[in-house]
């Protein structure tokens, strides 16, 4: 699958409904700050990847576009040279790595970024009960995928999923996600061991179409081309995760840029300087999302594919519908 | 012949193949073996790397129907790999193992085949965008295991097949290598064949020899090299073989032309030596003919000076002598120079007197010196000795050039000779020694520019003089070539305008130490006054009158004269005699005559007059008193000694040297003939002989010669050699035919011929004498002094034929007076006392007791005669004993004898006049 045969389009999701699903996932807890700090923000990245600068570069980008964000002073260091500083009045972590170190830290809010969530709950479970945790997400809620799914497919009655553990506890909500959209679920459960194969195996002969949820256990780049293979062998659509899927073979895609994590991550910095100690970190998925869609597999498969506007015009509709 | 080993590879064919074949098979065999190991080796990586790849793509291929269960599409998939070359069989297997379908030869794959196995599933696709999508895997799951076995044998085959293909073509290239060297090695060797015939062709005179073409580029050329130098040498031997002819032509032209050229120079060398020899002729022919008038025209001036009636002519006649002399000087220059020039000149070593050689040349420039007024003078040392051995006419005639210049330019002053000896080493014939000769004069002086070229023929000091003072301008270079000719040297100092001085010496051994005899007793003691204005002439006369033990007093002021002989007669003492010198020329007669006659009353004693002229006269007024005389300046030794003993009184020096006043000897009425074609010197002979009282006949020629001696027995002829028809040479020849010497008449030779002047043997057996033209009235009186005395007074001798050839002076009857001896005449002496020892010898060896006492006696006289007293007696003791002793006795005193005269004839002492006895009383 080439490149120019995959269409992007970023979008921005509606806020309202992403704070709903935050607030339910986080619990809060109440800490002060000190106004005299010289470097009241201090910024960790993972590593050297371009994501995590892009990440950074958003937020920076976003602090600036307001008066009180320009003022903000903000330190970045970087896995692994630099540790954290004790001195910070508030940690912002890009990537698990970075937000597993900074846990370490004491008394300070932290908030962990463009992390997975499943990572995320893992070490979430580890923090003291005064620390002030709060995230931002990579993964897309899965209705998101559903809607696209949708989208792209009005006529699809059956939508199979290889669930792991974090998808297997969400099942209910899943499923009335998806009935919500006219969708009945076909849910395969692995542990990621020597099941998966059959597990995909019995996933392609009862499915419509695919939906790959960001289930590391299940559903890794490695298992990725079984289910691409297959699906394409029995000329299934497959709805993944990242741009990188719908260049592998997947039909279309629903994702989040780092930079928008980054101003997504603006924002929340933004709030906890002018609420600081009254401040609540955020749990959050990312606002915005972008679309992708593979044509050639579109052609393949006989789908006629909208354009990008339309499509995510319809997957907005679609999610506001599920609501 | 042995072959030696190897042979093969001593040729270059055979190395040729060796340099083909071996690097070719060595790096074959290595390549070869490199590239079956690699092609071996490369065909199993192959293999392999295409069993993994099929293995892979089985299992990439197996996936699917693995993830859906498909067994007859893996079956399908076994199938299509088994078709692939090589696989033998192919399996899928699920994930444990456990074979799911297979395809293939089962038993044999699993017995010879390779396994290659390839997981299925194993495969990922990248679907995260950043690494937070990217979790850790999970432990894989694997569908199943894809694996294929492949067969080895056409791998193994195909090895084998390039194995076979490289050894064949290793095979043919060493065969096409072979084949090559073998190929180029004949061309080479054939070509180097032809090369080397050639050479030996050419070697041995084939120049037409070349070498034929050759297929080889490099040999070609060096064939075709040595065709083209082939070529060019025998087109150069061609061009050199012309040359060659052509310079041969050439030569034998030179040759031609040399032997013409040689022809041409010895003609020319012949008319070269006949012109020489005419201009020896010539010479001699213009000497004599010069000679010859000049000799009548001295002569006859000197007889009508004699005859001249008045003053005027006799200024006229001595002028005409003076004119002529100088003419003969001139002449005699010219001879001598030329015969110098010739080599013709031979110098005589004999035994001369020093003294008389140097007085009789100082003598001839006498009256000219007097003539011009300046005082000339001869001091001789009194270390020279009485008797030296060398040349004494050359010695003479280089003082007389030498004297002869002084007085030429010197025009007041003196003239100053001055004579020494300086011993040296003995010699061969006594003491050797250097004889010094001083010529001093206060005349105009040289220029050190005028000393350069002063001994340069034909040159004078300066071009003026010869204007001035006339002259040759050989006399000095005569003088040097003569000097040079007796080992001798010759040295100028001069000053312009203040004198020369010319100092020559020459080697002369003396033959006796002694100088002048001892002073008689008389004369010693005596006191003489001297007065001479002159110094220089005090000084010699003192210096003289000294060595003869007399006392001097001497003054140059006639005016102090009185004062001495006051003072004398105040002391009581008086003057013996009075030396006085006078200079007479110029002065008037009677003021001459008023001096001596003062001096005369003045003085009581003997007078003596020293002046400077010839021929003077004592005044009429003392002529009377009998105690005066004169003697010419400069004063001979001996003249002065005669004067001196006869004014003092002194009878024993009167005896021992007879009268010193000079006359011609008389020989009256002695028969004599002069034979000479010229009417002149007939006439001139004539004269001078009718002067000293002999009877004159005269012949023109040499046969009316002949006739004349027959008829008229003269005692002697005067025989001019050079006549028309029969010459002197030959009349006297004829004479000594008819009459042998001794009884013939002595016959002396006249000639004018320079080059017959020297006395050779040739003239010693026919004369007796010789004489040059002009003659010199000295030499004449003392030629017949010799011959014509001898003949009167040694009647007694006559025995020996030696003795009274030999015997040149008379016999003093006063004492034993000793006979001097020229060369020839020693020689003879010698020679005949020799005979007369042999002749005794062999008497006494024969023991003939007569003939022994005969040959004493004869020994005895000879002694006698020469004047060997001691040794004469020793022969009258053996005379003595002769007659009676063994002859044992006489032989050892023959022996003694023997030895003394054998040391006598060596130490030059024979005939000397100086033997041991020889001292008188």
């Amino acid at each position: 699958m080439t490149a120019e045969a995959t269409t992007r389009l970023r979008r921005k999701a509606v806020r309202g409904w992403l704070r709903t699903v935050a607030a339910a996932g986080i619990g809060c807890s109440t800490s002060v700050f000190s106004h005299s700090d010289p470097a009241p923000v201090e910024l960790l990245l993972s590593g050297r990847h371009q994501a995590y600068q892009a990440v950074a570069d958003g937020l920076l980008q976003g602090l600036t576009r307001t008066a009180a964000g320009r003022r903000l002073r903000v330190a970045q260091q970087q896995l692994p040279e630099s540790e954290p500083s004790a001195e910070a009045a508030l940690l912002v972590a890009v990537g698990a790595r970075a937000c597993e170190r900074v846990l370490e830290q004491q008394a300070v809010p932290i908030l962990c970024v463009f992390i997975p969530e499943g990572r995320f709950r893992t070490l979430a479970a580890r923090k003291r009960a005064d620390q002030l945790l709060g995230a931002i997400f990579i993964d897309q809620p899965i209705v998101r995928q559903l809607a696209l799914a949708r989208a792209l497919l009005p006529n699809a009655k059956r939508v199979g999923l290889l669930a792991g553990a974090q998808l297997s506890q969400a099942e209910v909500a899943l499923r009335r996600a998806a009935l919500a959209l006219g969708f009945r679920v076909n849910l395969e459960v692995s542990d990621g061991g020597k099941d998966v194969a059959p597990a995909i195996r019995a996933l392609l002969q009862r499915a419509e179409l695919i939906v790959a949820a960001f289930e590391p256990e299940v559903l890794s780049v490695s298992t990725a081309r079984w289910l691409l293979q297959g699906a394409h062998h029995r000329r299934i659509p497959v709805i993944g995760y990242s741009a990188a899927y719908v260049e592998a073979g997947a039909l279309a895609a629903i994702y989040s840029s780092p930079e928008s994590i980054g101003e997504q991550t603006a924002g929340a910095v933004l709030a906890w300087a002018r609420q600081r100690q009254r401040w609540r970190p955020p749990v959050s998925y990312p606002e915005q999302f972008e679309l992708s869609i593979n044509a050639s597999v579109a052609s393949a498969l006989g789908i006629d594919a909208p354009s990008l506007e339309v499509l995510a015009e319809r997957v907005d509709r679609l999610i506001g519908d599920s609501r | 012949m042995r072959r030696p080993r190897y042979a093969v590879l001593q040729s270059i064919q055979g190395r040729l193949i060796a340099l083909a074949l071996v690097p070719l098979a060595v790096t074959s065999v290595m390549v070869g073996g490199y590239n079956v190991y690699r092609g071996a080796e490369d065909a199993r990586a192959t293999l392999e790397s295409r069993g993994r790849l099929i293995a892979d793509n089985l299992a990439l291929a197996a996936e699917l129907p693995l993830l859906v269960g498909d067994l007859s599409q893996l079956r399908a998939i076994c199938r299509t790999a088994v078709l692939q070359p090589d696989v033998i069989w192919a399996g899928i297997r699920d994930p444990g193992h456990e074979l799911l379908v297979e395809s293939g030869a089962t038993e044999i794959a699993k017995q010879t085949g390779l396994r290659f196995t390839s997981i299925a599933g194993s495969t990922a696709t990248p679907v995260a965008d950043h690494p937070e999508q990217l979790e850790p895997i999970a432990a894989v799951s694997l569908l199943g295991w894809a694996e294929v076995r492949l067969s080895m044998a056409s791998t193994l085959s195909a090895q084998r097949a390039r194995f076979i293909k490289g050894f064949w073509m290793l095979l043919v290239g060493l065969g096409a290598s072979i084949l090559a060297a073998l190929s180029i090695g004949s061309a080479l060797s054939r070509a180097l064949h032809d090369l080397s015939t050639t050479v030996a062709r050419y070697r041995e005179g084939d120049l037409s020899a070349r070498v034929p073409r050759q297929s080889l580029v490099e040999l070609d050329q060096l064939a075709r090299g040595f065709n083209f130098m082939a070529a060019e040498l025998e087109g150069a031997q061609q061009a050199m073989r012309q040359q060659v002819e052509l310079a041969t032509q050439e030569l034998r032209h030179s040759l031609r032309t040399l032997e013409q050229r040689n022809l041409q120079l010895e003609q020319a060398r012949e008319e070269a030596f006949a012109a020489n020899r005419a201009k020896d002729q010539f010479i001699a022919r213009v000497s004599h003919e010069m000679r010859t008038p000049l000799n009548a025209v001295v002569g006859f001036g000197r007889l009508l000076e004699q005859e001249a009636q008045t003053e005027a002519s006799r200024d006229y006649s001595q002028t005409i002598e003076r004119a002529s002399e100088q003419l003969l000087t001139v002449v005699d220059d010219i001879l001598q120079y030329a015969k110098l020039h010739v080599g013709a000149l031979s110098i005589e070593s004999e035994p001369f007197d020093p003294w008389r050689c140097l007085e009789d040349v100082v003598a001839i420039l006498g009256p000219e010196a007097a003539a011009k007024g300046i005082e000339l003078a001869l001091l001789v040392h009194s270390d020279v000795p009485e008797r030296l051995r060398g040349d004494a006419n050359r010695i003479g005639q280089i003082l007389l050039n030498l004297l002869n210049n002084a007085v030429k330019f010197t025009e007041q002053g003196h003239v100053f000779v001055e004579a020494s000896y300086r011993s040296l080493a003995r010699g061969d014939h006594g003491v050797g020694g250097e004889l010094q000769v001083v010529v001093i004069d206060t005349g105009i002086g040289l220029s050190d520019a005028q000393k350069q070229r002063l001994f340069r023929p034909f040159e004078q000091a300066d071009s003026a003089i010869s204007r001035r003072y006339g002259g040759s301008g050989l006399g000095l270079v005569i003088s040097k070539r003569l000097l040079e000719l007796m080992n001798g040297r010759i040295e100028v100092r001069s000053q312009l305008g203040k004198g020369s001085r010319f100092a020559f010496s020459l080697p002369c051994d003396a033959l006796s130490c002694r100088a002048w005899k001892e002073a008689p007793r008389s004369m010693a003691g005596r006191k003489v006054l001297l007065c001479d204005p002159a110094p220089i002439q005090v000084r010699v006369l003192r210096s003289v009158l000294l060595s003869w033990g007399i006392e001097v007093f001497a003054t140059s002021q006639i005016e102090h004269i009185e004062t001495m002989l006051r003072q004398a007669e105040r002391v009581g003492r008086r003057f013996d005699l009075l030396l006085l010198g006078l200079a007479v020329r110029g002065e008037p007669q009677v003021e001459i005559e008023r001096k001596v006659v003062e001096v005369c009353d003045l003085f009581s004693g003997p007078l003596l007059l020293l002046v400077n002229e010839q021929r003077w006269q004592l005044p009429a007024a003392v002529q009377a008193l009998g105690r005066v005389d004169w003697c010419p300046k400069p004063v001979r030794r001996e003249r002065l000694f005669s004067l001196l003993g006869r004014l003092l009184g002194v009878d024993e020096i009167e005896r021992a040297h007879g009268s010193g006043v000079a006359s011609a000897p008389v020989f009256p009425g002695v028969p004599v003939l002069v034979v000479d074609d010229n009417a002149f010197n007939r006439s001139l002979m004539r004269e001078l002989c009718e002067v000293r009282g002999m009877r004159v006949a005269e012949s023109a020629s040499g046969h009316e010669a002949l006739q004349r001696v027959e008829k008229q027995r003269p005692a002697l002829v005067f025989m001019d050699l050079h006549m028309p028809g029969m010459d002197g040479f030959e009349a006297a020849r004829r004479l000594r035919a008819l009459m042998p010497q001794g009884q013939g008449p002595r016959i002396i030779a006249l000639s004018a011929d320079a080059f017959v002047a020297e006395p050779t043997d040739d003239l010693s057996p026919l004369f007796d004498a010789f004489l040059l033209k002009p003659l010199s009235e000295r030499l004449l009186d003392e030629t017949l002094e010799r011959l014509l005395s001898a003949q009167r007074s040694t009647a007694p001798a006559r025995s020996s034929a030696t003795a009274q050839r030999f015997a040149p002076q008379p016999i003093d009857p006063a004492g034993v007076r000793p006979v001097t001896l020229d060369v020839h005449g020693q020689g003879r002496l010698e020679q005949e006392l020799l005979d007369q020892l042999a002749k005794l010898e062999a008497a006494i060896s024969g023991a003939e007791r007569a003939a022994v006492r005969e040959r004493v006696h004869d020994l005895k006289g000879l002694c006698a005669f020469f004047g060997l007293e001691p040794v004469r007696q020793q022969m009258v003791e053996f005379e003595e004993v002769a007659k009676s002793a063994p002859f044992s006795l006489l032989q050892r005193k023959y022996r003694r004898l023997r030895a003394r005269l054998t040391t006598l004839i060596k130490a030059g002492e024979l005939g000397s006049g100086d033997s041991e006895s020889n001292v008188p009383g």
